[in-house]
């Protein structure tokens, strides 16, 4: 379902707003000084293209080709398109250069096998990718998020925006340019035991900013390679940088690997900055730079 | 709440007289209603003037449409505190002598629970109307006796269910009845407290008239005293009764000589498969009071007034920043965590569905104010002075009753009993 709201009443910054329900989840978008005619014209492409990446990538939906992918490629290769196929290239890559804390076969369905990007095979001549075994099932759902909402940053750069406010369920976030009354858009984390309560804020200009953690009840909801156990830290782990897609990676692999790994992962990745956010019950938090 | 406030936040709820249709006990509280009473006053005698009578009596005594007239009770301090709040009233000590004044045009019974049915019965065959408080009865055999002696006598006869005059149960209903929350799938039911449950007591020798609550002869426990409330809440949910109940009960904490049961746990089990359950613990407050009505696409908290989605809005994070541009600032309000998903639902802050709703937390034995109490004894000085049966209140208090009965035989006998088509007679 998409909303799509428009307001000229301030004449020096008209702005468009709009969501969309995609992912599990909602994304948005706050779009100043642009005709409503343009601002449509922009956002539609941008869910359009979110829908595209919805599509193709949701494991759930039985008639994805990702859901394709893991229902076959254990018994034959399955030829994919240009996409998906680089996108499991990405995917391997950022694999190995987390040192397999990001993993899209954390999720497989024997705990004690191989895990990383060993468990599946690509091959560049032919397109198609094969499994080890028949436990292997891919989910990008870590990175879906990170990749939809770095299509979006380049349609708006391709349609020259300068100011505009992404968000993806509140957890992965792109701001281009700056607020039109600020220097930069300011994006409060909000304290998981306080309703509406700031625990930090960042100042975001022409950055991303992706954060993982439990979900909002207290559960877990990223796999521990490793283990293959749902990873239950008490702190929060936030990345900005240019690239919505490596932030989310990032924060991802940053969060599932222990504290003291953390730095080494982080110093691979140029331009990237990370932080552990401790949100304590009595309201207060604790902010430690990576 | 004041009744004129009750009567303006009932306005607001709901479109002209559509609530009247759905809950058409609720005539006394319409302009109509009061019209028909206007400058007139039901002539009551309260019988049993201990907490209950008492908190009935400060409710009367600012309602035009009440005159307390004469006074009852064989326990002279309780007489006395009455005696002083209604100095103008007669005093008696025996309450068929009350039931001979013929000043007296209707009763309100607040004594123990072994007693009702016979006060009732004697009530109506000397002419008055009644408003018993709940329990109806000792047992379903006495409810039947009461109900058969209302239905010869022609009077008006009101039972303590307040919750059916409570604004926030009335608008739930409403809520339910239109299919706000899907098809109903469970009902739950709690009440905790942390207490004794005893009265002081001046003598030993008055423990049992005192404390009559505690011992089996004069009172059914936590079941009457408690669940009678709501057990009402799934039957006016989904318009039916339960077929059977299992239930078990014990002393466990308060082993101080008393016979009822400090903590009882039933299941109700209705035709359509839906489960209701009412837990009690006098020895543990942590959970308070619950009444929940669970539906396939939602929940309400009758209690709180408050309905929760299956599937909760999104709040949005960023539309902030729509409202600030318009406006010509920058702020910023805290939004951004871990992903939100459509898939978390129990943080949903819920929807509170009705204005000015007030809640009670069920820790007081004697009765909160503002929880439909002042507006059910209203109704019943209406339905005196008019002579009107008001709709459904004493089929709904019947099986209130009956449930509480049949549940607390079956919390002793740790077995499942069924609702006797014979005892099916409203």
């Amino acid at each position: 379902m998409t909303s799509f709201k428009y307001s000229d009443e301030n004449v020096s910054a008209p702005v468009a707003y709009s969501s969309l329900e995609t992912m599990h989840s909602v994304a948005e978008i706050v779009l100043p000084f642009y005709s409503e005619e343009k601002s449509r014209a922009i956002i539609e492409e941008i869910w359009t293209r979110t829908k595209e990446a919805n599509d193709k990538f949701n494991r759930f939906d039985k008639g994805s080709p990702l859901a394709l992918v893991n229902r076959t490629a254990a018994e034959e290769a399955v030829a994919v398109d240009d996409e998906m196929f680089m996108v499991l290239e990405m995917c391997r890559v950022f694999c190995n250069s987390t040192d397999g804390y990001f993993d899209i076969t954390a999720n497989r369905i024997s705990r004690s096998a191989a895990k990383g990007v060993k468990n599946f095979d690509l091959d560049p001549d032919l397109h198609t990718v094969s499994f080890a075994d028949p436990t292997v099932k891919l989910d990008l759902g870590g990175f879906a998020k990170g990749y939809a909402l770095e299509n979006a940053s380049n349609i708006l750069k391709s349609h020259d925006v300068t100011c505009a406010l992404l968000n993806f369920g509140n957890s992965s976030i792109f701001a281009s340019g700056a607020h039109p009354y600020g220097d930069y858009w300011p994006i409060s984390v909000e304290h998981p035991y306080f309703r509406g309560k700031c625990a930090h804020t960042f100042e975001l200009k022409d950055c991303a900013l992706s954060i993982s953690g439990r979900n909002r009840r207290g559960a877990g909801h990223i796999i521990d390679p490793a283990t293959g156990d749902q990873v239950l830290r008490d702190e929060m782990l936030a990345v900005t940088g240019p690239s919505p897609m490596v932030c989310e990676v990032l924060s991802t692999a940053l969060y599932v690997a222990p504290r003291e790994k953390r730095k080494d992962i982080l110093v691979r990745f140029k331009g990237y900055s990370a932080s552990e956010i401790y949100c304590l019950t009595d309201g207060t938090t604790k902010v430690i730079k990576v | 709440m004041t009744r004129k406030e009750f009567l303006s936040n009932l306005g607001s709820m709901f479109a002209v007289g559509s609530a009247i249709s759905l809950f058409p006990w609720l005539t006394s509280c319409t302009e109509k209603g009061q019209k028909e009473i206007e400058g007139q006053a039901a002539k009551l005698g309260i019988i049993g003037t201990g907490s209950r009578g008492q908190f009935h009596i400060a409710n009367l005594l600012v309602d035009k449409s009440a005159k307390i007239v004469a006074l009852c009770d064989d326990y002279e301090p309780h007489l006395q505190q009455a005696a002083a709040m209604c100095p103008d009233a007669k005093l008696y000590s025996d309450y068929r002598k009350l039931l001979d004044d013929k000043n007296v045009d209707g009763v309100i019974i607040c004594t123990p629970l072994n007693l009702h049915s016979s006060m009732t019965i004697d009530s109506f065959r000397a002419g008055k109307h009644v408003f018993c408080e709940k329990s109806m009865a000792y047992s379903i055999a006495e409810c039947k006796d009461v109900i058969a002696e209302w239905k010869r006598s022609g009077k008006v006869f009101v039972v303590g269910q307040q919750r059916l005059f409570d604004p926030k149960y009335i608008k739930a209903m409403e809520l339910i009845h239109s299919g706000a929350i899907g098809e109903v799938v469970g009902v739950r039911n709690y009440w905790y407290r942390n207490n004794d449950w005893r009265r002081e007591v001046p003598s030993p020798e008055l423990e049992r008239r005192i404390n009559w609550r505690l011992y089996n002869e004069y009172s059914r426990g936590l079941m009457t005293e408690l669940a009678c409330h709501q057990l009402q809440n799934g039957s006016w949910a989904m318009d039916q009764y339960p077929e059977c109940v299992t239930g078990m009960g014990s002393i466990r904490f308060w082993k101080d000589g008393r016979e009822v049961f400090d903590n009882v746990a039933v299941t109700y089990e209705y035709p359509n498969g839906v489960h209701m359950t009412f837990e009690s613990i006098i020895s543990n407050k942590h959970f308070g009071m619950g009444e929940y009505i669970l539906g396939s696409e939602g929940t309400i908290d009758l209690v709180k007034g408050i309905m929760f989605s299956e599937s909760p809005a999104y709040r949005s994070g960023i539309e902030q920043f729509l409202m600030q541009i318009k406006q010509g600032i920058l702020s910023n309000s805290a939004f951004a965590g871990s992903s939100w998903s459509q898939e978390e639902a129990s943080t949903d802050p819920g929807i509170r569905f009705a204005d000015k709703i007030i809640t009670t937390d069920g820790s007081s034995s004697t009765g909160a104010t503002n929880d439909g109490s002042m507006e059910l004894a209203h109704a019943f000085c209406h339905a005196v002075i008019t002579g009107q049966q008001p709709d459904k209140i004493v089929k709904e208090a019947y099986y209130a009753t009956a449930l509480a009965l049949l549940g607390d035989q079956a919390t002793h006998e740790k077995t499942t009993l069924y609702l006797q088509e014979s005892d099916r007679i409203l």
